[in-house]
Formats: structure tokens, sequence, C-alpha cells
């Protein structure tokens, strides 16, 4: 092993208080007080000016999707049937790192519209935003970003586009790309865009890097994690501890014994 | 399916409240009745005395018990997988969980995590041994070989590629170059056919024995005995955020 020290820029515990990200805890911040999102935020190597701020807090309303109903949240209620509320929350976190929704497309989907800024440089040039575009479609059978089952627009993206209005926002950088990229592969697959789509080219605005989008993703959803988990800690033990029977559909294989397969 | 009315909150519907879903949850594996079967096989009377463990994971899986050349192929590539030393992340992770004063019951999942990715990242790395068995053209994949292996090692590799030729035929392991020990291990579990989530669930579950019997090592708390500065990192502030 090196005899180098490797760096971290994340804190130190001294004998007479703590440094957090270049920041006193128990005398700057604790003076300042930061927001948890502003923290969250810095973790993820992010400065926050007041706008930027507005922009992280309307993303995390835009993903309270809270419905116990939604595959992720119902896993974090089966294991929070068990009694660890805990244990449920971060279990059902790792439902997360999927690369078809949320957190993980969250990073698939800011690589893709960083890719698109790069091929493309000229990003109000929309034949060079649509070749760009185009070119990743081509290479990508699975896009990030796209696809809204069961109604015809999401109705988070639309309501966290209109929110912005008027905001300096709108004249980010991808977050203009977006747009146009949205309409495209809605033109070119008949596929359209959904709330990944924005929060990708919000989050890359906000100098958030592409490979740490779905882990902000996963931070501005904790609320909805950890809200199922306590009620669920709470109360889900009789319902989904074990399913009754009645409730299951056996499809496997007949009874049978070693002795007459052997 | 039938479309099942929730009731409506104050008039207001969504997708889960109208959508047509399922109304029982399908098993395919284990039979939820009374009687415990896997795949049909009864547990308590059935595969308790005539199948071990290995056999019933393979059974999960496959649907059908192994044979004698796939149950002997599949236990020599979970034993080769399975010691992960303490220096090593999953170990060292859950050697620091059991230090943080990690439940026992947590362990496990705690350790399973940093060996699933561990898996994940081997998978890729042996992702051109897999072509390479697949169509046998050309060398075998340097990313592979073991790199200066032993005489031992050599011996041992020469061993499992003549044993792998009874275990399957004409799948069977070329007798060199040697393989490194993951790689031979993966190679099998290929040759047997197992697809990525199999190989995943048996890789972590073949290293969870020696992973938690290392944290057990070391008592809850023990944060003493533990190297701090290992690495010792260096705090930062220059302006910059991690």
């Amino acid at each position: 092993m090196t005899t180098d020290r490797p760096e971290t820029r994340v804190g130190h515990i001294l004998y007479d208080g703590a440094r957090f990200c270049g920041r006193g805890v128990f005398d700057e911040l604790m003076s300042e007080l930061p927001s948890g999102d502003e923290l969250a935020a810095t973790a993820l190597g992010m400065r926050l000016d007041p706008g930027g701020r507005e922009v992280w807090q309307r993303c995390a309303i835009a993903l309270l999707s809270p419905d116990a109903r939604v595959w992720p949240l119902k896993t974090v209620r089966v294991i929070a049937s068990l009694g660890n509320p805990t244990a449920a929350f971060f279990g059902g976190q790792l439902v997360s790192s999927s690369p078809a929704m949320g957190p993980g497309a969250a990073r698939g989907t800011a690589e893709m519209l960083t890719a698109i800024a790069e091929t493309a440089m000229d990003l109000d040039d929309v034949e060079r935003v649509s070749a760009a575009t185009l070119d990743v479609l081509a290479r990508s059978p699975r896009l990030g970003g796209f696809g809204v089952p069961f109604r015809a627009e999401d109705e988070r993206m639309l309501a966290l586009r209109a929110s912005l209005a008027g905001h300096a926002a709108e004249q980010g950088r991808f977050y203009r790309l977006h747009l146009k990229v949205g309409s495209i592969v809605a033109a070119h697959r008949g596929v359209q865009p959904n709330l990944v789509l924005t929060l990708a080219a919000l989050l890359l605005d906000l100098g958030c890097a592409p490979r740490r989008a779905g882990l902000a993703v996963a931070l501005l959803m904790r609320p909805s994690f950890a809200a199922h988990a306590v009620e669920a800690a709470d109360r889900d033990g009789p319902l989904l501890r074990e399913l009754p029977p009645e409730r299951l559909d056996y499809r496997g294989k007949a009874p049978r014994r070693i002795a007459e397969t052997r | 399916m039938s479309a099942i009315a929730a009731p409506a909150s104050a008039g207001r519907v969504g997708p889960f409240d109208v959508e047509p879903w399922p109304e029982r949850l399908a098993c395919h594996v284990v039979d939820p009745g009374p009687i415990r079967r896997v795949h049909g096989y009864g547990v308590s009377f059935d595969l308790a005395l005539h199948a071990g463990p290995l056999e019933v994971a393979w059974l999960a899986f496959q649907g059908e018990l192994p044979g004698p050349g796939a149950r002997a192929a599949l236990s020599t590539a979970l034993v080769l997988l399975a010691p992960i030393h303490a220096g090593e992340a999953p170990a060292h992770a859950a050697i620091l969980a059991r230090i943080a004063g990690a439940p026992a019951h947590l362990l496990p999942a705690i350790a399973a995590v940093a060996l699933g990715e561990l898996s994940r990242i081997e998978h890729a790395r042996l992702a051109p041994l897999r072509r390479w068995l697949d169509t046998r053209e050309g060398p075998i994949p340097e990313v592979a070989r073991a790199i200066d292996p032993s005489p031992e090692e050599e011996r041992a590799h020469r061993e499992i590629a003549s044993a792998s030729a009874r275990w399957l035929g004409d799948r069977a392991l070329p007798a060199s170059p040697a393989l490194d020990r993951v790689a031979l291990a993966h190679a099998l579990l290929h040759l047997l056919g197992l697809d990525e989530l199999t190989v995943h669930t048996l890789s972590v579950g073949a290293r969870l024995p020696a992973v938690l019997a290392e944290a057990r090592c070391v008592e809850a708390a023990a944060v003493r005995a533990y190297p701090a500065r290992l690495p010792d990192y260096a705090y930062l502030e220059d302006g910059a955020l991690p």
C-alpha cells in the first residue's frame, strides 16, 4: 500500500468539534442553519445558490409519489412488515439502483444528456441536437427518462415544468436541451418523456456530476421511503409478513418424490 | 385478471385504483401449502433426507435436481469462490459493521450488499471468458489467466479441468493455461448454463460464511482493535467539495 494519504473533503472529527465539507459544524453550520437539502447537495459536490435550492426543493416535491402500491415503496413496506423501519428504508432503497426506474434511471439519463450535449456542442442548433439525439437512440435500445405507463403524459413532469415557469432554471443549458430531446425522441420512437428526464436535466444544471445523479434522486426521494417504512413497521405485520393462502397462486410443479425422478 | 375497484378518496383516482391488476401473487418455486415443497419435492420428508443444500439451491433455480456431474462442478465452483479475506471489501465492511454494532441478523445483509457488488465487478470482468467458452476461438483471454501461477495452482487447475471432462463432457475446460481461482469458478458456472442472477446469488451465498466468520472474530464495539488509520485519510479544506 502506498504511504501517500488518500484525500477526503467530507469531514473530520476533532476533540472540540467537527468539520464538514470545509465548514465548522457546531459553529458555522449551526449558525447558518443550511437545510437538509443543502447539506445533501453539498455531500454530492454541489453548491446551491438560492435559485438552486428552490429547484432542488421543487424536484423533491415532484418526486413525492408516495402511493403504497408503487413497487419500490411496496418493497419497503414488505420488509418493514417484519418490524424494523431502518432495515426496510435501506433495503427498499437498493431497488433504486435499477436502471429501469427512479434513481438508477437518473444516472443513465444524465449520462445520455451529457453525451448528446458533447456531441451536438451547439445546443441551440436544432439539427445538431437532433442528429446527436438520433445517434444516441440508434445505440440505445432502452432509454432512461422515457416511458409513461398507464397515462398519456407524466403529470409529475408537467407539474415540475409548470412550477418553474419564469424561473432562471428554464434557461439552464441542460433544461433547454431536455425539452428538445424529449420532443425528438417522442417523434421518432413514439415514447413520451417522464419526470426522470427533467430531473436529470435540472440536476446537471445544478452542477451534479452525471454519475451522481442516481444518488441525488435517491436522496430527494427519502421522505417517501421513510414514511412507508415507519408506517408499515407499525401496521403491516399482519398484512405482509406472510400473505394468506387465498392470495397466493401456486403455478409450480406437482408433488413428486426423489425416488421417482432418479 | 379483473378490475379491482378500490375505494376512491374524495373522488380522486389513479392508475392503481382503476387499472386491472392480478388478485393473487404467483408462486413458482415453493409450494405455499401446509407441506412445503420445492418444485414439487417435499422438504421435510424428501429433500431434507435425500438432498443437500447445494442440490436444493440448484433445484430452486433450475427446476430439477442436479445430476452427479452438475453437482460436482457446482460444488467445486462455489468452494473456489468461498475465500474472501478480511482485507477484501465485503469482509472488511462486515468487520466494520460488527465493530459499529450492527445487529447480528443484519450483518449478512450488509455483507451481501458488498458481495453483490464484488460479484457484479467479477461478472463484468470475465465477460471475455464467457464469450471464449461459447466459441473456443482464439486464445483464452488474458483477463481470466492466473498471474504467475505456482506449481500447486497449475496442478490444481489441471485436476479440475480433468474432472470437468467427467462432469461436463465435451464442454470441459482446457488443461492450460491455468485460470485464476475466480475465473475458474465462473467458467464452471457458465459451462453449467447458469444465468446471471443465479451466478450472483450462488456467489454471494458461497462467500457469506467466510465473510461473516471473519466479522465474528471481532467483538462488537471493539473500536480500539480496529486500525482506524487504514487508510490514513487526509482531510482537506481547499474550497473543493467531495
